[in-house]
């Protein structure tokens, strides 16, 4: 597992990172949202041991980013915002390079170059030079470099970033195996969509800080203190909602000028039974009563000010 | 204990017979048909010169001597130009290999993987004088025409090519030391060009004082044909003359290859451990590793200097040199080592520091004896003064043991004080341009100008001034702060140390000006930021 401990770090009188922690398990998926400057890169870096920290530490498996960087090194995966490829070398060759500074024995080489080009569906283009494939392939020679080693821990940053619809989600698709395969991901971006539908778990930085962490459903619940739900009636919305705001449990209801009433409610599933009977029984034209779930744009943009370091 | 030694001899054989990264630069280098085609032409225009030389040596008109003459001048012709390629080829090579690296951004992903500094340095030396070597090799089919032909011997043509070979892979590692921190590969080009030429005009003013002065620690002068200072071999243009050539040492012949390769491996390491606390994440314990390093050679240097230099000081000196010790002897000793020093305090602006971006070189703070071994700007004034202790130790050490003087004198500890006090001056000087300036270049720039203007400037003011010729004080030299290393024939006593206790107070007076500037400019930044915000 890992484990981030109070991770923090200062450039000057700038701090970049200030005291983050939380852990992940085997299996998680971990998007790290955040702006442009929030410190998610800077995070990453440190948790990839490229980036020594002020203060803090993390431990992946038991070994300290601080103590013993070389042991977190093989076990992990970091793919940056940036390729990085090299000029005037074949795809099989790149990944034999990274193959041998990850010390892959000689004799399973080939055949762990093979099998991570099958995965990232790059095995048609083996002998072609990385400077000829198109963006999307070489990001996608880019995941196959780290994980020419089995890493138990993948850092992406940015990875989905100029990419066309089509690489994305396969990319998305490629990210869902790897965690379905066992390992860590955790993945930075700034376009939220993307990461709600792969994620499991969410961090959002800003200016440093960790303003939330947790699963998906849970951070947006927490941020919810009441349930809105939007009651469609055929008429008589002004009526409804006066009658609505007179019931327990409901803290406001306002007609939405669309045949709607909007409802902020507090009662349990029980009471919401109720609610839709006593409006039905009052003879008021209920056509549809649904609930409205946040995502995380709006968790997002509900805990950020857009302030950056 | 085995695995630890099987865990050495395992990265070891991966670093220097499995190396990743020069495999994939050779096969770069070698790609295309490039390098197949200039291969060829370079070993067609070698083997078309060898002809030439051959078919004027062997004309009627020329005698026998005359002949075996031109066919040495020949070899000595063709060696000089593979010390060119040497001086050129491998460094330009190294050093522009790396500086791609790092505008290409693949630094990231090689550092996240388990590599240390050593693997990836000594790939991209491997791969870069890899290259290099072929041209040698494409040469030895030409220069070994001259061992048929009469202009030199195996041993000369094996013993060349092995120097050639180890002065190649030194000036590379020099070269990657010194550009490591360029940030164009054009740039590290000229930079590494630049180093090139000033190895060479240093190891040609070194062969040529070599001859004058004498050699090796037993102070012997040099009577053998064979016997030559082993730093003559350091330039590659004199491999042709110096490679069978040896070091007597107390009684021994030492051959000079040995000890060459010796003096090539201890600077290239200490270059390449410079280069990786430049470019590895975590280098704190590289940089630790830098300043012992720098700690050990200064302390051979100084004695070694003193080995050779303590005899001509006291051949020189009109008061009697008959071993027994006297005041003057340790005087000039000190003198001299601490002007080495005063050379060395205008490094003195890398005491700089910065307020604005990302600095590696944290924490800031004054005196750090515990920083001094991590590179930051808080242990640099500790680690300076043991250098310059280090150096006046070894000199002593060394002037005592070989050049037959006894214990230091207190002339030569003042000295020693002297030169400590002029690392603060030059630290508090450093430390207060910093808080004039709002980037570290800047205050280096201006810290540099600082030290040369109090040097320099006064100088001819002072010539003015002073009376040609006088030598009693007071004298306008006296307000000069580099006066103790004047008073040559003097015994000095404790003059430098009230030299020093000035310099000192007035290092720490401005010190504590610009630290308390530094302090007020951080905390308005602090304010400024969290008003943003």
């Amino acid at each position: 597992m890992l484990e981030v401990k109070n991770l923090r770090k200062e450039y000057g009188a700038l701090t970049a990172v200030e005291g983050i922690s939380f852990s992940l398990q085997p299996g998680d998926i971990f998007g790290f949202i955040g702006s442009n400057g929030a410190g998610k890169t800077t995070t990453i870096r440190m948790i990839s041991t490229l980036l020594e920290p002020t203060s803090g530490t993390a431990e992946l498996f038991g070994a300290d980013i601080i103590k013993n960087p070389m042991e977190v090194r093989r076990m992990i995966g970091y793919m940056p915002d940036f390729f990085g490829l090299y000029d005037d070398v074949k795809v099989w060759e790149y990944l034999d390079f990274f193959a041998c500074i990850y010390q892959v024995p000689s004799r399973q080489r080939m055949e762990v170059i093979d099998n991570v080009l099958e995965l990232t569906d790059l095995t048609v283009k083996k002998d072609s030079f990385v400077q000829s494939l198109s963006r999307g392939m070489q990001q996608r020679l880019c995941l196959a470099r780290c994980l020419v080693h089995d890493p138990k821990l993948l850092l992406l940053d940015e990875p989905a970033s100029g990419l066309d619809p089509r690489a994305r989600a396969e990319l998305k698709e490629l990210i869902a195996e790897l965690g379905r395969m066992g390992k860590i991901v955790i993945v930075s971006s700034h376009i939220l969509p993307e990461l709600a539908d792969f994620c499991n778990t969410v961090g959002i930085i800003e200016k440093g800080e960790l303003l939330a962490c947790g699963p998906v459903k849970q951070i947006v619940a927490d941020l919810q203190s009441t349930r809105v739900f939007e009651a469609q009636l055929l008429s008589d919305t002004d009526r409804a909602a006066a009658f609505i705001s007179a019931m327990p449990h409901v803290q406001l209801a306002q007609p939405t000028g669309e045949g709607a009433v909007r409802i902020d409610y507090t009662g349990s599933p029980e009471d919401q039974a109720v609610l839709i009977a006593e409006l039905v029984k009052s003879g008021f034209p209920l056509i549809g009563f649904r609930e409205e779930h946040a995502d995380l744009e709006d968790v997002f943009l509900k805990l950020t000010t857009g302030a950056v370091n | 204990m085995t695995t630890t030694v099987s865990e050495w001899l395992g990265e070891n054989f991966r670093t220097y017979f499995s190396n990743a990264t020069s495999t994939r630069d050779f096969r770069v280098q070698m790609r295309g048909s490039k390098s197949v085609v200039f291969f060829t032409l370079y070993l067609g225009l070698l083997i078309t010169l060898a002809y030439i030389t051959y078919s004027n040596s062997n004309s009627g008109s020329k005698s026998i001597i005359e002949a075996q003459q031109s066919l040495k001048q020949f070899y000595d012709l063709l060696l000089g130009a593979l010390g060119f390629i040497v001086s050129v080829v491998p460094p330009v090579m190294a050093a522009s290999s790396v500086i791609a690296e790092k505008q290409r951004h693949s630094f990231d992903l090689v550092f996240s993987a388990p590599v240390t500094a050593k693997y990836y340095l000594v790939g991209k030396l491997i791969s870069s004088f890899r290259y290099t070597w072929m041209l040698l090799v494409l040469a030895l089919p030409v220069t070994a025409a001259c061992v048929v032909l009469g202009g030199a011997s195996w041993a000369d043509v094996l013993g060349s090519y092995f120097l050639l070979s180890v002065i190649g892979v030194l000036i590379s590692s020099i070269a990657l030391g010194a550009t490591i921190v360029s940030t164009k590969a054009s740039q590290a080009v000229v930079l590494a060009i630049g180093v090139s030429i000033g190895y060479n005009i240093l190891c040609g003013v070194a062969a040529a004082a070599a001859v004058f002065i004498p050699h090796g620690l037993s102070g012997a002068t040099g009577t053998g044909t064979n016997e030559m200072s082993a730093i003559a071999l350091l330039s590659p243009f004199l491999v042709g003359h110096s490679a069978m050539t040896y070091t007597e040492w107390y009684g021994m012949h030492v051959p000079n290859l040995l000890i060459v390769t010796g003096l090539a491996a201890l600077i290239s390491r200490l270059m390449l451990v410079c280069a990786g606390a430049q470019i590895m994440p975590y280098s704190k314990k590289l940089a630790a590793n830098v300043r012992i390093h720098c700690l050990l050679y200064a302390v051979g240097i100084a004695a070694y200097v003193a080995a050779v230099g303590v005899n001509s000081i006291r051949t020189s000196s009109t008061l009697p040199g008959s071993g027994i010790a006297v005041g003057s002897d340790w005087n000039k000793v000190g003198i001299v080592t601490a002007s080495f020093i005063f050379a060395l305090s205008l490094l003195s602006p890398i005491s700089c520091v910065s307020l604005l971006g990302e600095n590696r070189l944290r924490p800031n703070g004054s005196f750090q004896f515990r920083r001094a071994f991590d590179g930051t700007p808080a242990g640099h004034l500790p680690f300076f003064l043991l250098l310059t202790v280090c150096v006046f130790l070894g000199v002593a050490g060394s002037a005592m043991r070989w050049g037959g003087l006894h214990s230091p004198d207190s002339n030569y500890w003042s000295l020693m004080v002297y030169a400590c006090c002029l690392w603060v001056f030059g630290w508090g000087l450093s430390r207060w341009t910093s808080s004039f300036s709002r980037t570290l270049q800047q205050a280096q720039g201006l810290s540099f100008a600082a030290v040369l203007c109090l040097v320099a400037l006064p100088l001819p003011i002072i010539t003015m001034m002073a009376e040609p010729g006088a030598t009693t004080h007071p004298s306008p030299w006296d307000l000069y702060i580099l006066r103790p290393l004047g008073l040559y024939e003097e015994n000095v006593g404790a003059l430098p140390l009230a030299y020093g206790l000035v310099l000192c107070l007035f290092g720490l007076f401005v010190a504590g000006v610009g630290n308390r500037r530094l302090a007020r400019a951080a905390e308005t930044m602090k304010e400024a930021r969290s008003r943003a915000a």
